[in-house]
């Protein structure tokens, strides 16, 4: 009775989480800011990729974070403290980050609680290139190969626009042109950060669903989308309207060479199936978009988010081991 | 969403459209103002082109509500349509003043700004030139700005020798003058044309990627101007 109540009350909370996620979700707010979608179109849209991309995409991803960076899944005697101390790790950190209104990465957070939790049980972290290497090389590269493809594909578009808009009209031929490949992009982004994102609410639950036929298994994905897309449908709507508003700088162009930028490094690393921070590489796009239009960059800001990427991890890994020590004994 | 995808492109084109017409008033105004003052006979002419005008006017606010793509170029465009507005709006002023003060003013003075008037009318069609090459040649367009600037600035400085000083040579203002009511509002009138073609220069340096010169000499000329402020 007691393991079908934690059952229970576990899926809720990954729900939740994935509802806070959804709720958050910006990929949508360039094609708002660019006007190429209504709020409402975008946030239904939004609603069904994310239920596509979370169940398709997302197993893979899941299991690396599983099964190759920490065995501490496998604990079944301290399961349930295991699980809640990640969850809150996860929520405190994202917390914390929203207070100091810096984009920071659930995946890190994630990754963060099992690497202390791990530390803290006594469970050896595979640091090799079939775990935690990996996911760290990743880490690492994901928002330089972000930031240099979004460099060069913003020279390469300028260079085309400098050649071919020669007027007024031809320029304005050339914004819908984007607007339509920016849509394009945005869906793949989409997807791929749903099949990316939706494991930080819900791979610690999915060995909770092992045993069963294929649907049984699938729940949790099943759930995870859901509540992305609930969270898109009745919170995010707002972020994307307030962004969508807010972006003004945004031309069609630039939105769509971050967004692609973006979209093809997320969608590697989701088919690889390496867990990456959706919003780090975003942001390096746009910094590599902004430095190849010779926009100055906020280095006060940028070392800010280093040193918060760096952070993340950390912080949420020391809450995780903190909530296990505190809750350890109700079990 | 189909519709907002793809009918950006017609509501484009159609304010395209709009905004040359609009644009093509002044001149058309001026030339049959010019004939009106001239032969002193009220010229229909000028209240067709006040109703063609209003109409046009209330078509493009309305295909620019309905066209919102990219926040900045609508931003730039409702800019410019106001500016072509200012044109129009002291056109129309140049017609009241003119009629109102024809039999006030000595004959060869009237004559004089009836001249100017055809003056005016070329700098309007100008002006018109200007927003129509915008659409289809970036440089010709910048060319057509230097004309409209150099013709404006010609016809402001044949202002000043009727607007300002008697006739033994003495500088004073007298706003009871009807020269001077003409003259202030054909300055204000020109004023905005000049203003025209600064918006059109301002918007070409925004959205062409061919034209970054531009953004660098007033770069450098801002810099320097603070320089100066700070010694």
């Amino acid at each position: 009775m007691v393991s079908v109540t934690m059952l229970i009350i576990l899926v809720v909370i990954s729900l939740l989480l994935a509802f806070a996620i959804g709720a958050n979700d910006e990929t949508f707010a360039t094609v708002v800011g660019v006007k190429r979608l209504s709020v409402r179109t975008a946030v239904l849209m939004g609603a069904v990729i994310a239920l596509i991309g979370g169940f398709f995409l997302s197993d893979r991803v899941g299991k690396t974070l599983r099964n190759d960076i920490s065995p501490i899944f496998e604990d079944t005697v301290n399961q349930y403290p295991i699980l809640i101390s990640i969850y809150v790790a996860m929520a405190i950190s994202l917390i914390l980050a929203s207070v100091f209104g810096l984009p920071i990465s659930s995946t890190e957070a994630l990754v963060g609680a099992i690497i202390g939790l791990s530390f803290a049980l006594g469970y050896k972290v595979n640091w090799t290139m079939t775990g935690m290497g990996k996911v760290l090389v990743t880490w690492l590269i994901s928002p330089i190969i972000g930031f240099t493809i979004s460099f060069l594909i913003m020279k390469l578009v300028r260079v085309i626009l400098a050649k071919s808009v020669k007027s007024f009209r031809q320029h304005e031929s050339a914004n819908n042109v984007f607007g339509v490949l920016l849509l394009v992009m945005v869906v793949w982004t989409g997807l791929a950060r749903a099949g990316n994102d939706i494991n930080n609410a819900i791979a610690p639950i999915v060995p909770l669903f092992e045993g069963g036929g294929y649907w049984y298994q699938r729940l949790p994905l099943l759930i995870g989308g859901i509540g992305l897309g609930l969270g898109l449908i009745i919170i995010g709507w707002r972020v994307l309207k307030t962004l969508g508003n807010d972006v003004v700088e945004l031309t069609p162009e630039s939105a769509f060479v971050t967004e692609g930028s973006a979209a093809i490094v997320v969608f590697l690393a989701v088919i690889i199936g390496i867990p990456v921070s959706g919003t780090m590489v975003l942001v390096s796009s746009f910094m590599g978009a902004g430095v190849s239009m010779k926009k100055p960059l906020n280095l006060k800001t940028v070392r800010l988010i280093v040193i918060f990427v760096v952070l993340t991890p950390i912080i949420s890994g020391l809450i995780a081991v903190g909530c296990y020590y505190a809750i350890r004994g109700l079990f | 969403m189909f519709r907002r995808l793809l009918g950006f492109r017609t509501i484009q084109r159609r304010v395209e459209d709009k905004l040359v017409q609009l644009s093509f008033i002044p001149y058309k105004y001026f030339e049959a103002l010019y004939v009106e003052c001239n032969t002193k006979i009220h010229n229909l002419t000028l209240d067709i082109l006040e109703i063609e005008e209003k109409g046009i006017r209330g078509e493009l606010l309305k295909l620019m509500k309905e066209g919102e793509v990219d926040t900045k170029i609508e931003i730039e465009k409702l800019q410019l349509f106001e500016r072509i507005n200012a044109v129009s709006t002291h056109s129309k002023e140049i017609r009241v003043v003119m009629n109102t003060h024809v039999a006030d003013m000595k004959k060869p003075t009237y004559e004089k700004l009836v001249s100017i008037l055809k003056e005016v009318s070329k700098a309007g069609k100008l002006m018109y030139e200007v927003i129509k090459e915008l659409y289809h040649d970036y440089n010709l367009s910048l060319e057509k700005v230097d004309e409209l600037n150099i013709v404006c600035y010609e016809i402001i400085d044949g202002l000043f020798e009727f607007k300002f000083c008697d006739q033994d040579g003495v500088c004073e203002i007298s706003f009871e003058e009807p020269e001077v009511f003409i003259g202030n509002a054909l300055n204000k009138s020109l004023r905005e044309m000049i203003a025209v073609g600064e918006k059109i220069v301002h918007i070409i340096k925004l959205f062409s990627y061919n034209h970054t010169y531009l953004i660098d000499n007033e770069d450098v000329d801002a810099k320097s101007d603070e320089n100066t402020t700070e010694k």
